[in-house]
């Protein structure tokens, strides 16, 4: 029976798009303009105890943990989340960039034999984000929870060979946060310097996200900008106006508050105080690098990385450079990432070939999508007529082995058609 | 009492597979005539059905309910049930509205409050479908995929060649400017325009040629051209990320943002305050059976009427013995220690067990003294009447001889000596043994292997 034969019948059939983040595992349907879940895994194996998150090529895990990893993974999303029968569906699974090789050798081996699905695609992740914006340039920035990452991508086609990245992630905020603590405790506090490093990742992380954000180093609004009826009445609420004088005044008015958290430690209740100078500061060792480790901060990166496109490359990609991730969704990150790439280009003799470029970069940043943009770009293609043709089968896996697939999943039939 | 040496000893089963996995994990395979662990076994679903009434739903109609139930609800802060809660203000006027009798969260916090149950859960459904973000989003969704399906049309394509004039096989091919762009992309072109564009370097006239470092100069100078066009601008997402950041100066209510948990589990709005958390439909749990990876007879297959029974059920546990250690055994170096073993049989036929063997790191164990062949016999009511003998009563008669056997039971001895100290902290005693299972006539000899995980 041919291909298109069989397209006819699993027309009707179900089809599943998940992404194995280095923390979370987004699972859904095709068509479904959101994942239905976000799984979270234990990060430690119970067996032969090993740290198995955060994901990355660098950590050499044994293969047990690899196969309970993606044991524990897939029925977790096919038979208590999703509830779907396996034998007949088609899984598209969105390829990360920098995945560990076992890791998906193990997910084919797992998908063909145990749950015996039909037919399997990988589809690359920085193809999958550029899609809901309807292009086939673009420079993206991934800000994940270990690393970030910034490659771009030219006609459809990501190009590996300017791939950048730096181990900043939201674990080097958490980090940052803890040591800033410490050093900020006041001596009459009941809480001490063991207390606070036994709190749990999980606790900080929650923090995080209910009260930091990023201060820019200048704080205005531009005053030429049109602003909608929507953001004039919050303007109006914070009583900050359009001209940059006299904001500039009242951005020293609105002084930022110490908040009091409650928070449990070793099964009693304290209060941490988190004060208003520390709130900005959190997370700008995103921008500053760390020196101890001589990881690059994410503007030197993508600066370079600008700076290694060619030249014809480099004039579309900058016209749309995309913000993905979860740590892209903290409020100030565009804003500051724009004015230090400014700053930078202007100052830093090191990209003098790349200065013309300062003020013309276009970025793309949706909020509410940051976490799961690839996600949707899967969906999409979940959706398309002819995804089984595109996809790998069964019977070929069954007879040639791991010979039938490619590290680097290859992707060039849908950008020829796109 | 508990014994609180209970944990320290541990029965595993080997699989074929290399795995090792207690009695309850195991299934039986009649048609193989073997016994499998979890890994070699494939869940199905069977049937779907709501956890708090019990309502079965097939397969097919789970799409169209998205696998959630449309009568119940779950408390958005807490997400334990919503029960209903009616409050007369008259004696013709009564209000209803949903309660957690948890947390104690109304739906009056969001404002729903009606006079009939069935309007209550109608307004639930109809604001969950008709929220603006769901609703641009899916027609976002439709948007796209209609753009991407028109440009994969095959037919499209096929017209496009149509006559063997326009196909790229009669044309030359033209020289692609950039490395990055695929070889196969055609365009049919004349000769002169590409004595135009590479005239220069091309020429036979050493005076109009122009090196490669001045092409790259060009190139520079085109590049800032096209970005020099294009206009600053900054989008509405730069001025939205700054107001939301000064939102954050002052002083935040802890008492109503929500976890990051949570706020992940409420997508694709991913609220931050528990105003904006909404009641959610209870999802539906699912009835699984079990298959044989190898030959895909089933295996476990539940009832689809409204109860726990099984309609198949070859379990491991029903056709294996259960092995215990009578005593936890305190091991000495070079020092007899005695260990009782017990195999008790669960089924409704007698086991016979052959070829019985212990085995450990070789240096440490020696002859086996324990006998190799015999019955265990099936569980009857008349054991209740003769009840069971005490330890001691057991370990008496066992002094004489190394078998004993009360009712469905058989209790054996060995001594095991360690001639070295172990460094670990634990010793694995393996057992391997054949059992005969009967099938209507026939008998099938199975070979098992079992650990007795016995740690310091």
């Amino acid at each position: 029976m041919t291909d298109r034969l069989k397209l006819g019948l699993l027309s009707e059939k179900t089809i599943i798009v998940i992404e194995f983040g280095s923390y979370f595992i987004k699972c859904g349907f095709a068509g479904d303009s959101s994942p239905r879940y976000f799984i979270k895994l234990n990060s430690i194996n119970p067996e032969t105890k090993e740290k198995l998150f955060p994901l990355k090529k660098t950590n050499q895990i044994t293969e047990q943990s690899w196969i309970h990893l993606v044991n524990k993974g897939l029925n977790l999303v096919f038979l208590k989340y999703l509830q779907v029968n396996t034998k007949d569906i088609v899984v598209i699974i969105c390829d990360d960039v920098l995945c560990p090789t076992p890791l998906k050798k193990e997910i084919i081996k797992q998908l063909f034999e145990k749950y015996q699905v039909p037919f399997v695609l990988f589809a690359p992740n920085p193809f999958l984000t550029l899609i809901p914006y309807k292009k086939k340039d673009g420079l993206i920035i991934d800000c994940g929870r270990s690393e970030t990452r910034i490659i771009p991508v030219y006609e459809g086609v990501p190009l590996y060979s300017n791939l950048y990245y730096t181990e900043l992630g939201m674990i080097d905020i958490i980090q940052n946060l803890r040591e800033l603590l410490i050093l900020n405790l006041e001596e009459k506090s009941q809480i001490t310097k063991e207390m606070i490093q036994e709190i749990d990742d999980e606790t900080l992380e929650d923090i995080i996200s209910k009260i930091v954000f990023i201060r820019g180093k200048y704080e205005k609004i531009n005053p030429n900008q049109k602003i909608n009826k929507k953001q004039n009445e919050l303007i109006k609420k914070l009583q900050i106006e359009k001209k940059p004088k006299e904001n500039q005044k009242e951005m020293k008015k609105l002084e930022i508050e110490d908040i009091k958290i409650p928070i449990r430690i070793k099964e009693k209740n304290y209060n941490l105080i988190i004060k208003g100078k520390i709130r900005g500061k959190i997370s700008d060792i995103l921008f500053e690098g760390k020196e101890e480790n001589e990881f690059e901060s994410i503007i030197d990166i993508f600066i370079e990385c600008l700076k290694s496109c060619n030249c014809d490359v480099r004039a579309s990609v900058s016209q749309n450079i995309i913000l993905c991730g979860g740590t892209s969704m903290i409020p100030g990150f565009l804003s500051r990432l724009r004015e230090e790439v400014d700053f930078k280009l202007d100052n830093d003799e090191y990209f003098k070939d790349v200065q013309f470029l300062k003020g013309k970069l276009h970025f793309n940043h949706n909020k509410k999508n940051a976490n799961y943009i690839s996600w949707i770009g899967g969906s999409v293609i979940g959706s398309l007529n002819d995804i089984v043709d595109r996809s790998l089968k069964r019977e070929v896996y069954l007879e040639k082995g791991s010979k039938s697939f490619q590290d680097w999943s290859n992707f060039f039939g849908y950008i020829q058609d796109f | 009492m508990l014994n609180p040496e209970a944990n320290k000893v541990n029965i595993l089963y080997e699989c074929n597979c290399g795995e090792k996995v207690g009695v309850e994990d195991t299934y039986y395979c009649k048609s193989c005539g073997k016994f499998y662990c979890n890994n070699c076994t494939f869940e199905e679903i069977i049937q779907y059905y709501c956890p708090v009434s019990f309502d079965t739903f097939g397969l097919s109609e789970i799409n169209q309910i998205q696998g959630k139930s449309q009568k119940h609800f779950e408390c958005p802060r807490c997400s334990s049930q919503l029960s209903p809660m009616v409050e007369n203000q008259n004696e013709t006027i009564s209000s209803y509205s949903l309660k957690c009798n948890y947390c104690n969260w109304t739906t009056k916090e969001i404002g729903i409050e009606t006079e009939n149950i069935k309007s209550l859960i109608n307004i639930i459904i109809q604001n969950e479908k008709e929220q603006k973000i769901t609703v641009e989003n899916q027609k976002q969704m439709k948007q796209l995929i209609n753009y991407y399906n028109k440009k994969i049309n095959p037919t499209k394509n096929l017209f496009k060649y149509s006559s063997p004039r326009n196909s790229p096989l009669n044309s030359p091919l033209k020289m692609v400017s950039s490395p990055y762009k695929p070889s196969y992309l055609y365009q049919p072109i004349s000769n002169q325009s590409l004595s135009t564009q590479f005239s220069s370097v091309l020429s036979n006239n050493p005076k109009e040629r122009v090196t490669v470092s001045e092409l790259e100069n060009e190139l520079e100078k085109r590049e800032k051209e096209v970005i020099i066009r294009s206009k600053n601008v900054d989008k509405d997402s730069i001025i939205d990320d700054e107001i939301e950041k000064k939102e954050l100066f002052g002083n935040i209510d802890l008492n109503e943002s929500i976890n990051l948990e949570r706020k992940l589990q409420e997508i694709p709005n991913q609220p931050k305050n528990e105003k904006d958390l909404f009641p959610k439909r209870i999802k539906l749990k699912s009835k699984k059976g079990r298959l044989c990876l190898s030959c895909g007879h089933p295996l476990i297959k539940p009832d689809l009427q409204q109860n726990v029974r099984f309609k198949i059920q070859n379990f491991g546990l029903l056709e294996l013995p259960k092995i215990t250690l009578l005593n936890y055994p305190i091991f000495k170096t070079k020092e007899k220690t005695e260990v009782f073993i017990v195999f008790t049989n669960l089924s409704s036929t007698p086991i016979q067990i052959n070829s019985l063997k212990f085995s450990l790191e070789s240096s440490l164990l020696e002859n086996q003294n324990s006998p190799t062949n015999f019955i265990v016999q099936k569980f009857q009511e008349s054991f209740f009447q003769s009840g069971s003998p005490s330890k001691q009563t057991i370990i008496e008669d066992l002094k004489s001889s190394n078998i004993a056997i009360y009712n469905n039971k058989v209790y054996i001895k060995e001594f095991i000596t360690l001639q070295e100290e172990i460094k670990e902290k634990f010793l694995n005693l393996r057992l391997e043994f054949n059992i005969e299972l009967e099938e209507g006539e026939n008998k099938k000899e199975i070979k098992l292997k079992a650990i007795i995980h016995i740690q310091k």
